[in-house]
């Protein structure tokens, strides 16, 4: 099967047409659109703590101004705000690799180096193929593992092995949001369904790539009962194709179809319960891999939250876990934080599969 | 199925069957889970499996839907991206538009933002209602059930009883209030489980409280009592009495009981709004050369109160009484018409006298008095008010005031009688005698009054050539075929004879029946209604019409939309009949 552009990010049968026209029509209003500014600045450009094989290290940060994710220009996803930080017009591949360049300049010897673009870094659309070339050329293999991300379907051996020998380890994160097509298709119009991911983590395998799984914790017009269900299920099946596994809770960002809702009061970011169950209950026995949530906002409306009394200690044990892998971290979050909030999240639970509405469920 | 017992605006009160359950709406569905306890789930249930009461059966989320049976199936739907009303039908899987209940899906998210609900709102009534129960899920608290249901939700479900409940709160008719408050005010425990007990004990007490009003009539008053709990409330009975014609489409034409106008909001209520609008629109004026513009009186009609009964002899005393056409300053109707004064709702408001007006009210007594000025055709105008409403009304209408101290004093009500005298010893107009003047007069009230009624062309064919007879509230209309038209002392309508009813038709809304004889019940019932005129309104006089021929005539007991859709219930109380040989002759 050749698949060239868009068609190949994109499984019709997964797209949901009412809910893509919506997020194309939330997209319109994005800034960037009239003014994407210097081509040859990249967005933004850090550097990071993380961990490689166990050990703390440092991470270089770089995130490109591409013309964006192919499938967020036609649509694309309810929850991505990333599309606020795209060109929206053609960058060529001069200006990405100048872009990098300035990027690659505060490079101080970090172990880990992290591309990012609003998209997909294969994307040959995206970032052409010489560009690619170039940038992980300038990396050479100093650092011990460059990261970046990519939608399933550009993950192929036509995209890979160009590029795989360029740098010491490679490092894909694959959006797999979830593991039920019905949630992929009616609540992310993720534009393909769970079975693209284990075919490009197939492909990662083969050319000893690793990978790394994002999963989406209640992406819009599920209710807190089917997000704990849905992240479940979904660590559980995405951790045998993956190295790591991390469990995103929604946040609400600009300019989404998901906003949109949280504005109209029909959706409410997950608890950090349901990360904790989720976490616990869904990370196979006896799993090699690491499976983390790291929360972004904690705690505040537009992330995941809790009560506001309870938070943060529910965060530090989250935390342990990501750290330890030992889930005995997480029941004792259970067993220890004994908040209040703790009642009214079963009560939801319970309220959920019968009451035909999103109002703070 | 359902009977609707009584409705006021899009509330109304039904007792719905299922089985061998019946309940009363607007009633609570109560979500049956294990944070409920079972003595508190009540008559209407909200489950994953069917049950003893009636129960609604959830077929859970689209995402993680539920294999279910019954024939009260909430079904799970694919949901819309964010501006679309979606409205699901429950009832049994294979044929859900046959169910009883609508529901307004999500309504509660709608809920958060009243400036969109509105629109959001009156989308979901009109595609659910009049033929089903809508329930409104996770809306509704004892403070709003009263709003919700005038403006159509006849179901509310628990969530946010319990919600609040685990929250700490107590949900009462004026709003959350703190379970701490509330121990300190009782002086004993308010933990979840009292939260949960009390919530829903004030929920049915309220929902109870909604469906006496309904039935009272009274339910508009304790709309606008109970929405100054929160300012969401407010701001939605304000946009709807803006929208006007949603809210005006229910409200009926005609009513017994007191019509209580205490607030703001009271000043454009639906049925307020709509007489305003009529006296601008469509009211033609008796022929009378002199408007006297009185004060209003508490006692209704204002003919029957002491300040009235003044006012009458010394109108009476000057001898041109058919020279003069009087109509009444007052708030909220703005100026009501002598021969107005039988009707709802001039003859039903109650509102608190200060003898002050406020700025709104001034404007609207201003717009009634210009629209009453520019429509007649009258060469002199009386004020016979005080003094602080003459000058609300002096700079639209020239008018000669004739009261110094208070309009029922004796020095005033001779100067208003000698005022008149001097008119008419000008002798400009010829005198005629009294009599014959009075009649005269009679015709042209009733066509007044049938121009507000009916609109003025109607008024012109129904009062051509006719005579006026009877004194109020009692007048009968005559033309040379026979009496057309009467007037009674319950609705201060005019009631038409099937001679009437010819010369109107056309010209009057119709109700349109299909193929069939209508017996001799006195009823019309909503199944055989095929079409009807969308400005019929309950309390309306209605033709009904077969192939464009007219078989009857009578009052309309529901607005038109219901008629239409309906199934059940009397639409047309008829009055008479044409004989069968009648129509094909």
């Amino acid at each position: 099967m050749s698949k060239t552009g868009a068609s190949a990010a994109v499984d019709y049968d997964f797209v949901n047409k009412e809910l893509n026209a919506e997020a194309r029509r939330i997209r319109e209003d994005i800034p960037m659109r009239k003014d994407p500014g210097d081509l040859e600045e990249y967005i933004r450009c850090w550097s990071e703590d993380d961990v490689l094989d166990g050990t703390p290290c440092k991470a270089l940060v770089v995130i490109l101004k591409t013309r964006g994710c192919t499938w967020a220009l036609a649509g694309g996803c309810t929850m991505c705000g990333y599309a606020n930080e795209s060109a929206w017009s053609k960058v060529t591949e001069d200006q990405l690799v100048t872009q990098f360049e300035k990027g690659w300049s505060k490079y101080q010897g970090e172990e880990i180096v992290k591309i990012y673009t609003s998209g997909s870094f294969i994307d040959r659309h995206e970032v052409m193929p010489e560009a690619q070339a170039r940038i992980l050329d300038i990396i050479g293999d100093r650092p011990k593992k460059v990261a970046f991300e990519s939608l399933p379907g550009f993950v192929t051996d036509d995209a890979i092995a160009p590029i795989v020998g360029r740098v010491s380890k490679m490092e894909i994160g694959i959006g797999v949001e979830s593991s039920n097509d019905r949630v992929l298709r009616d609540s992310i119009n993720k534009g393909h369904p769970f079975s693209s991911f284990p075919e490009a983590a197939e492909v990662c395998k083969k050319h000893n790539v690793s990978v790394k799984a994002y999963l989406m914790c209640k992406p819009p017009f599920l209710k807190e009962c089917d997000a704990r269900v849905d992240a479940t299920e979904t660590v559980a099946k995405a951790a045998p194709h993956s190295n790591i596994v991390s469990l995103n809770p929604t946040n609400i960002q600009g300019r989404t179809v998901v906003d949109a809702l949280h504005k109209r009061g029909s959706y409410r970011a997950p608890w950090l319960w349901t990360l904790v169950y989720a976490l616990r209950d869904g990370r196979p026995e006896g799993y090699e891999g690491i499976v983390k949530s790291d929360v972004i906002a904690a705690g505040q409306e537009r992330g995941a939250h809790n009560c506001g009394q309870c938070d943060e200690r529910v965060v530090k044990y989250l935390k342990k876990f990501k750290e330890t892998q030992d889930k005995a971290w997480l029941d004792m979050c259970l067993d220890k934080v004994d908040c209040a909030c703790r009642e009214e999240y079963e009560l939801m639970l319970a309220l959920g599969p019968l009451v035909p509405a999103y109002a703070g469920l | 199925m359902f009977d609707v017992r009584a409705r006021e605006g899009h509330g109304r009160t039904t007792d719905w069957t299922h089985g061998d359950s019946q309940v009363q709406t607007p009633a609570l569905i109560v979500p049956q889970v294990p944070q409920v306890p079972e003595d508190l789930l009540g008559d209407v249930r909200l489950a994953a499996t069917p049950g003893d009461a009636i129960t609604l059966v959830s077929e859970g989320t689209w995402f993680y839907p539920q294999e279910v049976t019954g024939d009260l199936v909430v079904p799970a739907v694919c949901p819309s991206p964010t501006r679309d009303v979606q409205v699901l039908h429950v009832g049994p899987k294979d044929d859900a538009a046959s169910g009883d209940v609508a529901v307004f899906h999500d309504a509660g998210g709608w809920a958060s933002n009243p400036m969109r609900l509105v629109p959001a709102w009156i989308k979901a009534v009109q595609q659910a209602t009049p033929g089903k129960l809508l329930w409104a899920p996770a809306l509704g608290d004892p403070s709003d059930y009263a709003l919700w249901a005038y403006i159509g939700a006849d179901l509310f479900d628990a969530t946010p009883l319990l919600l609040a409940a685990y929250r700490g709160v107590h949900l009462s008719v004026d709003g959350p209030v703190p379970a701490a408050d509330m121990e300190a005010m009782t002086g004993e425990t308010w933990n979840t489980e009292r939260l949960v007990a009390e919530n829903l004990r004030a929920a049915r007490a309220e929902l109870a409280l909604v469906r006496h009003h309904i039935a009272a009539g009274t339910l508009r008053a304790l709309v606008e009592r109970r929405i100054y709990a929160k300012p969401g409330s407010v701001e939605i009975l304000r946009r709807l009495d803006r929208e006007h014609a949603f809210l005006e489409s229910a409200a009926p034409i005609h009513r017994q009981g007191v019509v209580p106008c205490m607030t703001q909001e009271s000043l454009v209520m639906p049925e307020v709004e709509r007489f305003r609008r009529r006296i601008r629109e469509r009211y033609t004026p008796p022929k009378a050369d002199i408007l006297v513009i009185l004060p209003c009186s508490a006692k209704k009609p204002y003919r029957i109160s002491k300040s009235h009964r003044f006012f009458q002899r010394a109108l009476d005393d000057t001898g041109i009484r058919y020279r003069i056409h009087e109509v009444m300053v007052t708030s909220p109707l703005g100026m009501v018409p002598r021969e107005l004064e039988e009707l709802y709702p001039a003859r039903s408001y109650d509102v608190p006298v200060t003898g002050m007006w406020t700025k709104d009210e001034e404007q609207i007594i201003r717009e009634q008095v210009e629209a009453i000025v520019a429509r007649g055709n009258y060469s002199h105008i009386i004020a016979h008010v005080d003094e602080k409403t003459y000058n609300v009304i002096a700079d639209v209408a020239k008018a000669v005031h004739t009261v110094m101290g208070h309009p029922t004093s004796i020095p005033d009500c001779e100067r208003l009688r000698d005022t008149l005298r001097a008119i008419r010893d000008q002798g400009d107009v010829p005198r005629i005698d009294g009599r014959t003047g009075g009649r005269q007069r009679k015709v042209q009230d009733l066509q007044a009054l049938a121009s507000y009624q009916f609109g003025p062309e109607a008024a012109e064919s129904l009062c051509r050539d006719a005579k006026g007879r009877g004194r109020s509230p009692y007048f009968k209309l005559d033309g040379e075929e026979g009496q057309l038209a009467s007037t009674n002392d319950v609705r201060g309508l005019l009631s038409l004879t099937l001679d009437g009813a010819r010369r109107v038709l056309g010209l009057v809304p119709e109700v349109k029946i299909g193929d069939f004889e209508l017996k001799k019940t006195g009823s019309l019932f909503a199944v055989g209604v095929a079409d009807a005129d969308a400005s019929i309104r309950e309390g309306d006089e209605v033709l009904v019409t077969r192939n464009g021929e007219l078989v009857g005539c009578g009052q309309a007991q529901m607005a038109a939309a219901e008629m239409v859709s309906a199934r059940r219930g009397v639409a047309v109380n008829l009055r008479h009949l044409v004989k069968k040989q009648e129509v094909t002759a």
